[in-house]
């Protein structure tokens, strides 16, 4: 313990003063000769020994007080609290919750949100360091860089300009972070403060279990941080918000020119009904005509969006809901839609015909460009070009397909299997059909190019359904239909046609069909080293190829029996049908369900793969070929088609240029010389990146193209919920952190902790209750024996 | 000795003028303002009642018996002198002295009583006796009604006090024992002994059918003890006791005690039908014997 005031201390010296009038007046008394003796010889002989006790307690009362007055004033300090002499500078680890949901404005009548009180708290306290301590700041936003420590202002700087657009973190992880940073940091003294509003989604059960792992490395540190959670969420249920938790695209692919349909998910968690809200959705930042909607208390609706984008590339479509409620950012939701030219398909007719609707392929033909069949002006989505098998290789040369049809082509050998089976492997789209030329033994051979070699995800077998007689001879006469199955729920091409209920194939009639065999093992790489066998590789990169050559079965008979199996196979994916595509086995070309089956499953083969809304924190990259100049499709598509010139590929000066959050335009240095695409490893706030391609030329101004991608914040962060009071005590315990919802308190317990605990509040209580005390023992005294 | 040498000629003559009367009738040699429940030789006739077997044949009213041929015995009715007894004490603890009694200890207040008593009745031709004590009897008086008796009764009573402790019950049972013909006792002391033992002594003396008073005299610092600070007590009664207190602190429980005793007093003699009365010293003893007498009065 040290004194602050040590010379006042000497005032406790003063308790001699009571000590000296008490033995002075107990050799000083008058004499009083007694007569009633009888009566106050008793009184006397019961109460002397409790007198006694009394008088020397009040004795003692009356001898401490100016002993603790003394002490009050001299300002005594408890330091087995402290740690290290209390002048030591520090680390100051400040692991901060940049997410979305401190954005919540729970201040009342102040109208701070929870960033804003943050802020002011965080404030407070690294203003309140010297200039010998160190601070390193961690957003959750951030947390995978590696810590940077800095001086007090560049702190306070920092902490002014921090942001809330960041999506949901594990408590773990930042605390991780915070801990890794403490190892690093310069003085012994170390404090960890992680500062959040710890909603429940950062608290989860694997949360518990990861603490629970550190806890016992944090035991095994030299030095271990004081860990401290300073809460700033508070009664988040009863904080009333609307949302727009999603938007998602219904059509399996955005064309050019025609209409897509958008809808979005908005929710709303007022106790009463959300009236009179203005919905404003935008395409490309332009504001489309605003709806005004009403949203039940706690519940969501959907709003939805049918638009037609005529220009090729990836726009922005977006939902703002006008309302003013605790937290504004999440009023606001986007995506980014690849929106893609014509769909160009190859149709190989196996059989063709010069009569109408007799080739193998006319109905599909018909069917993947009815406007252009019916004579109609409005562009198609699909553009198809009819080959016979031996045109293949020439076709390939020529053009490009999105996808190629194969009906009933008896086999494919030779250069143009390795063309077909390349085609794949790079990302493009096959559709088998079946048929009675088909030979199946060469389909179910490997498919092998260069490097790889995929087997069909199903195997061909025999032709169930032919009409034969008992001795297994064909008759002529036609068999009854087969019972037709389910359709795969799960297969999105699929929904668009009805749902599940309505059955939309529950009219087509199937005579035959060849049994499909789906290849689980389907895909080897192929040793060109091993006297040309090819095996089956088992590392574990092997194994995560493997696992994305699944085999899915998209339509089944009754009796299980695929009709139609789906596979992903090296970039590309491949279809199979157990029929044909005519009417030769099956009635299927003739129902209503064929035409929009058949443009579904072509549009979901040949649509964007390109990750153009991804989740804040997550990655993504854009493709360099992707930057379109804002020129027609139809001039677009025209430019895409024609190489590229010498002077363009040879520009050194092509430069790359990124925008987003309001932050100005950066430029991109990291892409060389041979790259395919702009990799973006890691986002830290929610928005558009606006990428730029600045492509100077010799005369005139420079030529611009751009794209974008949408990073937006996921919606749990809307989902306004405090953890609950026990799970972060629990989670506290597991690290020995101490949970403070006031930074006065969290800076009290530093003190104590650093210079040890003041007592003289303690004292003074001590003394008014000392003096209280000695008021009432004196009218005890005076009161012996009444009771 | 002379009486003015106790009581004030002002105090004297208000003493005079008092009228003693006995609740009860009392036996007395001589006729007085006191009636007599012996019937007999008197001058007032009473009544007539019808003779029964051992009636004195003398008593016999041979007039009626004549008239009527019924015995009747002739009953008068005669006033006769008080026959009263003062009983002193002279205890150490009655030399008590508070600063607000005017200088007079309790014993001081006593004598006074007790002379004004005795000249009040001597006055009216009753007999006076007296009887001091202290932890045994000490001076005894018969009782006379010769004014000269006056003297003696003064003399015995300005005998110094003693420094002797009280026992009143034991005492009180040898005064009961002298007490003789049944009449008036009149008790003066502060009754500081133990209260069960004057209990039995009061229905010892009431058993022989006296009419008891008692005074207790008390002086207002035995009642409120108004003392401070640190005080040694002395006994008066006995030397080597002593108690050196705080005075404040034990005063409440003083208070209590002294309720507690006033209580088993008053019982006791409301018990033995012995009127009590408490005298302070600072309080003029003739203002508060005319209180008394007047209450007797009223009683009567």
């Amino acid at each position: 313990m040290t004194l602050l005031n040590g010379l006042l201390a000497f005032g406790a010296l003063a308790f001699t003063i009571p000590l000296a009038i008490h033995l002075l007046f107990r050799s000083r008394f008058k004499t009083v000769d007694w007569g009633a003796m009888h009566l106050l010889d008793t009184v006397v002989r019961v109460n002397r020994r409790r007198i006694q006790l009394l008088h020397l307690l009040l004795l003692l009362l009356r001898c401490l007080l100016p002993v603790l007055l003394a002490l009050c004033l001299a300002r005594p300090i408890l330091t087995g609290f402290q740690t290290l002499p209390g002048d030591a500078p520090q680390s100051l680890i400040i692991a901060i919750d940049d997410s979305r949901s401190m954005s919540a404005r729970d201040g009342g009548e102040t109208g701070m949100s929870r960033m804003g009180r943050l802020q002011q708290a965080l404030a407070d306290i690294v203003g309140g360091l010297s200039r010998r301590d160190e601070v390193i700041l961690i957003r959750s936003s951030d947390v995978e860089s590696p810590p940077a420590s800095m001086g007090v202002q560049e702190a306070l700087r920092q902490i002014k300009t921090l942001e809330t657009e960041y999506g949901p973190v594990d408590l773990d992880r930042l605390v991780r972070a915070a801990v890794e940073a403490s190892n690093d940091s310069s003085h012994p003294q170390r404090r960890v403060i992680i500062a959040s509003d710890f909603q429940s989604q950062m608290v989860h059960s694997g949360v518990l279990e990861s603490l629970q792992r550190m806890a016992t490395s944090l035991s095994a540190m030299a030095i271990r941080p004081v860990i401290s959670f300073l809460n700033f969420g508070q009664n988040s249920e009863q904080l009333a918000n609307v949302s727009v938790d999603s938007i998602d695209i219904q059509s399996p692919a955005v064309v050019a020119g025609r209409n897509a349909r958008y809808v979005a998910r908005i929710r709303s968690s007022f106790d009463t009904p959300a009236r009179d809200l203005r919905l404003v959705w935008s395409v490309d930042g332009q504001a489309l005509e605003p709806r005004t909607i009403t949203i039940p208390p706690r519940s969501s609706i959907t709003s939805q969006l049918t638009r037609n984008i005529e220009q090729v590339g990836v726009h922005e479509i977006s939902l703002l809901v006008e309302h003013s409620d605790a937290l504004l950012p999440d009023n606001r939701r986007s995506i980014a839609v690849d929106v893609i030219r014509e769909v160009s398909v190859l149709l190989v007719d196996g059989m063709p015909s010069s009569n109408p609707l007799e080739g193998e392929t006319d109905y599909l033909a018909i069917a993947l460009s009815p406007f252009a069949f019916g004579g109609q002006d409005q562009p198609d989505a699909v553009r198809t070009s009819v080959i016979e098998p031996q045109e293949l290789l020439k076709k390939l040369d020529e053009q490009a397909p999105d996808v190629i049809i194969m009906a009933n082509v008896e086999s494919i050998e030779g250069a143009s299997r390795r063309r077909i089976s390349e085609f794949v492997n790079e990302g493009g789209s096959l559709i088998l059909f079946d048929g009675d030329q088909v030979n199946a033994g060469s389909y179910n051979a490997p498919w092998e190019s260069t490097n790889t070699s995929w087997n069909l995800p199903a195997q061909l077998g025999e032709i169930a359904g032919e009409p034969t007689d008992d001795s297994g001879q064909l008759v002529s006469e036609e068999p009854p239909p087969l019972p037709i199955g389910n359709a795969n729920p799960l297969y999105t091409p699929w929904n668009l046609l009805g749902s599940e209920d309505q059955r939309p194939f529950a009219d087509v009639e199937i005579y035959r069909y060849r049994k499909l065999t789906p290849n689980r093992v389907a895909n080897s790489k192929f040793d060109s080293d091993a006297e040309g066998n090819s095996e089956l590789d088992t590392t574990s990169a092997d194994a995560l190829e493997s696992e994305i050559n699944t085999v899915t079965n998209l339509l089944t008979m009754a009796n299980g029996d695929p009709i139609a199996v789906s596979g992903r196979r090296g970039k590309g994916r491949v279809l199979q049908f157990a029929i044909p595509c005519n009417t030769a086995w099956s009635s299927l070309p003739m129902r209503l369900v064929y035409l929009p089956m058949v443009q579904q499953l072509v549009l979901d083969l040949a649509g964007s793969r390109k990750q153009t809304t991804v989740d804040v924190g997550n990655g993504f990259s854009v493709a360099l070929n992707e930057f379109v100049t804002t020129v027609p499709s139809a001039q677009q598509k025209q430019a895409d088609a024609s190489p590229p010139t010498q002077d363009e590929e040879n520009d050194a000066s092509v430069t790359y240029s990124v925008e987003y959050a309001g932050e100005p335009e950066q430029l991109i240095e990291s892409i060389e010389k041979g790259d395919s695409e702009l990799l973006i490893p890691s986002t830290q706030v929610g928005g558009t990146y606006v990428f730029r391609k600045t492509l100077p030329k010799k005369e005139g101004s420079p030529e611009i193209s751009s794209t974008l991608r949408v990073v937006e914040v996921p919606s749990e962060e809307s989902k306004l919920r405090d953890v609950e009071a026990d799970r972060l005590a629990t989670a506290a315990e597991l690290i020995d952190a101490n949970i403070y919802t006031d930074r006065q308190e969290l800076e009290s317990d530093d003190r104590t902790r650093r210079f040890g605990r003041e007592m003289w509040r303690w004292l003074l209580i001590g003394l008014l209750i000392l003096m209280i005390g000695e008021l009432l023992l004196q009218q005890r005294v005076s009161k012996v024996g009444a009771a | 000795m002379r009486i003015l040498d106790l009581i004030t000629p002002k105090d004297l003559s208000r003493v005079a003028k008092l009228q003693i009367l006995a609740r009860q009738v009392v036996e007395g040699l001589c006729s007085g303002r006191h009636r007599s429940p012996h019937k007999g030789f008197s001058v007032e006739f009473k009544e007539h009642r019808p003779y029964v077997r051992g009636d004195e044949l003398s008593d016999i009213d041979w007039k009626v018996f004549a008239k009527s041929d019924r015995l009747y015995i002739r009953e008068f009715e005669e006033d006769t002198n008080l026959r009263c007894t003062l009983v002193v004490d002279r205890s150490g603890s009655m030399r008590y002295r508070g600063e607000r009694s005017e200088g007079r200890s309790k014993y001081q207040y006593a004598q006074q009583l007790a002379a004004s008593l005795a000249y009040l009745m001597l006055g009216q031709q009753d007999t006076v006796g007296l009887i001091t004590f202290d932890d045994d009897l000490r001076d005894q008086l018969p009782p006379r009604s010769r004014p000269s008796h006056l003297q003696a009764l003064l003399s015995a009573l300005a005998m110094d006090s003693s420094k002797r402790e009280t026992d009143l019950g034991g005492v009180f049972r040898k005064i009961a024992s002298k007490l003789g013909r049944r009449g008036l006792v009149i008790i003066i002391s502060d009754a500081m002994g133990d209260t069960s033992s004057i209990s039995r002594s009061l229905a010892h003396i009431r058993s022989s059918k006296h009419e008891v008073l008692f005074f207790q005299i008390m002086d207002p610092d035995e009642i409120d003890f108004p003392f401070s600070g640190r005080i040694q007590f002395r006994d008066l009664e006995q030397t080597d006791n002593e108690h050196t207190v705080e005075a404040v602190s034990i005063r409440e429980a003083y208070l209590k005690r002294l309720r507690e005793h006033d209580k088993k007093l008053r019982t006791a003699c409301r018990t033995n039908k012995v009127d009590l009365i408490r005298m302070t010293t600072d309080r003029p003893f003739a203002d508060a014997l005319h209180e008394y007498l007047a209450l007797r009065r009223r009683l009567r």
